[in-house]
C-alpha cells in the first residue's frame, strides 16, 4: 500500500446522473490509507449515489477513479470488489434465508484457502463474538444490530484496501449504534482505509480524520476533520 | 438415530438396510401393478412428508455421509440389482430408464429454477435440441452415438448461451416468458423444418455401443432372454450418478451458493463480488449440458424424435418434478422425476384424469411444503468456520449415491 502513495482512493471530478438529471457534479474526493474519511451530507444529497459509483453500480458520465494510484474507470463492479473495495450498505441487505455461516462464506467469495479463511474468521470473531454464537441461524432471524455487525464482518474479511460503510447506524437504537462505532474505531486502529457515509455527524467526525460535505450532489467542504468541526457545516443539524 | 454409544457398529448394517429399503421401494414401485403401485408412491410422498418434519431425512443424510463408503457400495450393488430384477420386464425397464432420464433433464432445470430462481419453461426444448441433434447426426450425417451425444451436450450448452444472453436484462417474468417463448418456437420451427423430418420426427436413431457391443439389445443370458433396456438401464444410471454428483459439488462450491445469492438479492450478491451475468449464464449453459444429456440419452432409448416429444406440455411435467422433489436438492429432484414418472406411466390406463391427479398432486405439495420433498439442506460450513459439528443434522453433501 506504500509504494502507491498516501490514498487508497483517488477520484477526480465524477459526474453522475438519472437518466437526464444530474446527481453528483464534479466529486473529487480522497480517501487517505490507513485513515477514516466521512462523507457527510443530508438526504438527497448523494451520498449513495456516490457510494454506487465508486463501485460502478451506477455508471460514471465523467471522472477518474483510482484505486491505489490504479485506474479502475473499466472495472465492472465484481472486479472492483475482487481488487479490494468492500461495502456494507444498508441498501445490501444480508441473504436472509441464508445462515450466518454462508452469508460470511459468501464475503470470503474470493478467499479458495480454507486455511487463510479460518484465520480470517478467528479475528472475526474476536471483533463479532455475537456473530459465533449465530452461526447456524438465518440471517433474517437475527436482530437489526446483529444484522449490522453481519454486513460490516462480511465486508471485513477479505481484509479490504477500501471499505466504504454507507449509513452503518442507521436504523439501529442508540447503544447499538456506539457498539457499531466501537468496531469501526477497532477496524481504524487496524490501519483499515473507511470511507465513511453518515447522517450522523458527531459520531462521524469523532472517528475520522478528513471530511466531505455533499449538498445538491457538489462537494462544498473538503478537509480536516478539525476545520470541518469549526466550520458552518457542524452546525447545521439535518446533516 | 441409534444412540451414540452403538455407533459404528451397528451404523453400518443400518445404512445397508436403508439402501435396501430405499431401492426396494423404488423397485417395488416399478414392479408393481398400478393399483398397488400408486398406493405405495402415496405412503412414500406422506412418509417423505413426516420425515422430513421430524428430522428424519437429515439424519438418515448424515448417516450416509457418515458412512460413506459402505452407503455408496451398497447404493452400488442395490443400483445394479434393479436391472436384473426387471430384466425380463420390458415396460418396467423402459419406466426406469425415462426415470432416469427425466431426472437429468430435471437436475438441469434446477440450477436455472431452483438455484437461481430463473423459472425457465423451456427444459422440454433444450431436451429436443440435444435429441434432435442425436437424431441429425447419427441418421442424417451417419457418426457414432457417442459423437452425436457430444454434439448434443454443446448445441443445448450452446442454445442455454444463447438463451442465458437475454436474461442478463429480463428478471422474473420476463425471463419466463422469453423461456416460454423459445419453447414454443422450437416445436413449431422442429414442425415446419422438413429437413430434419417435420412433423414426422428422425427415426433410426443409433444405439449406444460400446467396442460393438450394443448397450439397447435383447441379449439371451442363459437361456433367459433379457430386455433390451437391460444394459442402458445400466448405462443411464451411472451417468445419472455422475450427472447428480456434479450437480452436488456445484451445490457446495462457491458458485452454488453465490448463484444462490443471485436468486436472493441480485445487487448485495454483485457487492461482495460476484459476477452476476457470468453466473447466470453458467446456470443456462450447465443446465443445457444437462438437457443434452437427457436428450441424447432419450433419442437413443427411443430411437426416434418427434416435436410432440418436446412440447410446452412437457416442460411443465419438468418443472413439476422440480418443484416437487425439491427445489435446489439434487436428490430431491431425483426423487421428484421419478415418482412423477411412474405416477404418469401407471396412469397410463387413466390417461385422462392423469393430468388431474398430478394437478391434485401438486397443489397438495405446494400446500404442504411448498419447498418440495425433501428440500434444499442448509449448507454446512462446520469445518471451516471451526464449530463443532452439532449433533447428527444439517449435513450438506447428500450423498450422491441415492438413486
Amino acid at each position: 500500500m506504500n509504494d502507491a502513495g498516501p490514498n487508497v482512493l483517488e477520484i477526480g471530478g465524477l459526474d453522475t446522473s438519472y437518466g437526464r438529471i444530474p446527481m453528483l457534479r464534479g466529486v473529487t474526493l480522497d480517501v487517505p490509507s490507513g485513515h477514516v474519511c466521512c462523507v457527510l451530507g443530508a438526504n438527497g444529497a448523494g451520498k449513495t449515489t456516490l457510494v454506487k459509483a465508486i463501485l460502478n453500480m451506477v455508471k460514471a458520465d465523467a471522472g477518474s477513479m483510482k484505486l491505489d494510484g490504479k485506474s479502475m474507470d473499466a472495472w465492472p463492479t465484481h472486479k472492483r470488489v475482487e481488487a479490494g473495495i468492500a461495502l456494507s450498505a444498508a441498501a445490501v441487505g444480508t441473504f436472509h434465508k441464508m445462515t450466518v455461516e454462508a452469508n460470511l462464506k459468501m464475503g470470503a467469495y474470493y478467499i479458495n484457502d480454507d486455511s487463510l479463511l479460518r484465520e480470517r474468521l478467528e479475528e472475526i470473531y474476536i471483533s463479532f463474538p455475537v456473530l459465533r454464537e449465530r452461526l447456524q441461524q438465518k440471517s433474517g432471524t437475527l436482530s437489526g444490530g446483529e444484522r449490522t455487525m453481519l454486513a460490516i464482518a462480511r465486508s471485513v474479511i477479505n481484509k479490504p484496501k477500501l471499505l466504504i460503510l454507507d449509513e452503518p447506524s442507521l436504523g439501529l437504537a442508540p447503544i447499538m449504534v456506539e457498539t457499531v462505532f466501537e468496531i469501526i474505531r477497532r477496524l481504524c486502529a487496524q490501519q483499515m482505509s473507511i470511507l465513511l457515509v453518515e447522517q450522523n455527524a458527531q459520531k462521524a467526525l469523532s472517528i475520522a480524520t478528513t471530511g466531505y460535505v455533499l449538498q445538491k450532489g457538489a462537494i462544498v467542504f473538503a478537509g480536516s476533520t478539525d476545520e470541518l468541526r469549526e466550520s458552518e457545516f457542524a452546525e447545521n443539524p439535518v446533516m | 438415530m441409534t444412540g451414540r454409544n452403538g455407533r459404528g457398529l451397528r451404523e453400518k448394517p443400518m445404512t445397508i438396510i436403508f439402501n435396501i429399503v430405499i431401492f426396494g421401494l423404488a423397485f417395488l414401485m416399478l414392479r408393481l401393478p398400478y393399483r398397488y403401485s400408486l398406493a405405495l408412491v402415496a405412503i412414500v410422498v406422506v412418509a417423505l412428508l413426516r420425515m422430513e418434519r421430524k428430522g428424519a431425512v437429515d439424519a438418515l443424510f448424515s448417516l450416509y455421509i457418515r458412512n460413506r463408503r459402505v452407503a455408496a457400495f451398497s447404493a452400488l450393488i442395490c443400483i445394479l440389482a434393479i436391472p436384473v430384477l426387471l430384466s425380463t420386464f420390458r415396460y418396467q425397464s423402459h419406466i426406469a430408464v425415462m426415470a432416469l432420464i427425466y431426472a437429468m433433464v430435471c437436475l438441469g432445470l434446477n440450477f436455472q429454477m431452483g438455484s437461481t430462481n430463473m423459472v425457465n419453461f423451456a427444459p422440454a426444448a433444450f431436451m429436443g435440441i440435444g435429441a434432435y441433434s442425436m437424431a441429425v447426426m447419427t441418421v442424417k450425417i451417419g457418426v457414432s452415438p457417442w459423437l452425436g451425444m457430444l454434439t448434443a451436450i454443446l448445441t443445448s450448452a450452446f442454445a442455454g448461451l444463447l438463451i442465458g444472453l437475454p436474461t442478463l436484462r429480463t428478471k422474473g417474468y420476463y425471463l419466463s416468458l422469453v423461456t416460454m417463448a423459445l419453447q414454443l418456437a422450437f416445436v413449431q420451427l422442429i414442425k415446419n423444418m422438413p429437413s430434419i423430418g417435420g412433423p414426422n420426427g428422425i427415426s433410426g436413431v443409433k444405439a449406444f455401443s460400446i467396442g460393438g457391443f450394443s448397450l439397447y439389445k435383447a441379449y439371451t443370458f442363459f437361456g433367459v432372454k433379457l430386455t433390451p433396456h437391460f444394459f442402458y438401464l445400466i448405462f443411464c444410471a451411472f451417468a445419472l450418478i455422475i450427472l447428480v454428483y456434479v450437480a452436488q459439488r456445484i451445490y457446495i462450491s462457491r458458485y452454488g451458493l453465490a448463484l444462490n445469492n443471485i436468486a436472493q438479492d441480485e445487487i448485495a450478491a454483485n457487492c461482495l463480488g460476484v459476477d452476476v451475468p457470468r453466473c447466470k449464464l453458467f446456470a443456462f449453459v450447465i443446465g443445457g449440458v444437462y438437457c443434452g444429456v437427457g436428450g441424447a440419452l432419450y433419442a437413443s432409448l427411443t430411437s426416434f424424435v418427434g416435436p410432440n416429444d418436446f412440447t410446452f406440455a412437457r416442460s411443465l411435467v419438468f418443472i413439476c418434478m422440480v418443484i416437487l422433489g425439491g427445489m435446489d436438492n439434487p436428490i430431491g429432484v431425483t426423487v421428484g422425476a421419478f415418482l412423477l414418472t411412474v405416477i404418469t406411466e401407471k396412469l397410463r390406463n387413466f390417461s385422462d384424469y392423469a393430468q388431474l391427479i398430478y394437478a391434485v398432486l401438486l397443489v397438495v405439495i405446494l400446500i404442504v411444503r411448498p419447498s418440495g420433498l425433501i428440500p434444499k439442506r442448509v449448507r454446512d460450513y462446520c469445518a471451516v468456520f471451526g464449530r463443532e459439528l452439532l449433533s447428527p443434522s444439517r449435513p450438506d453433501a447428500g450423498p450422491a449415491d441415492k438413486d
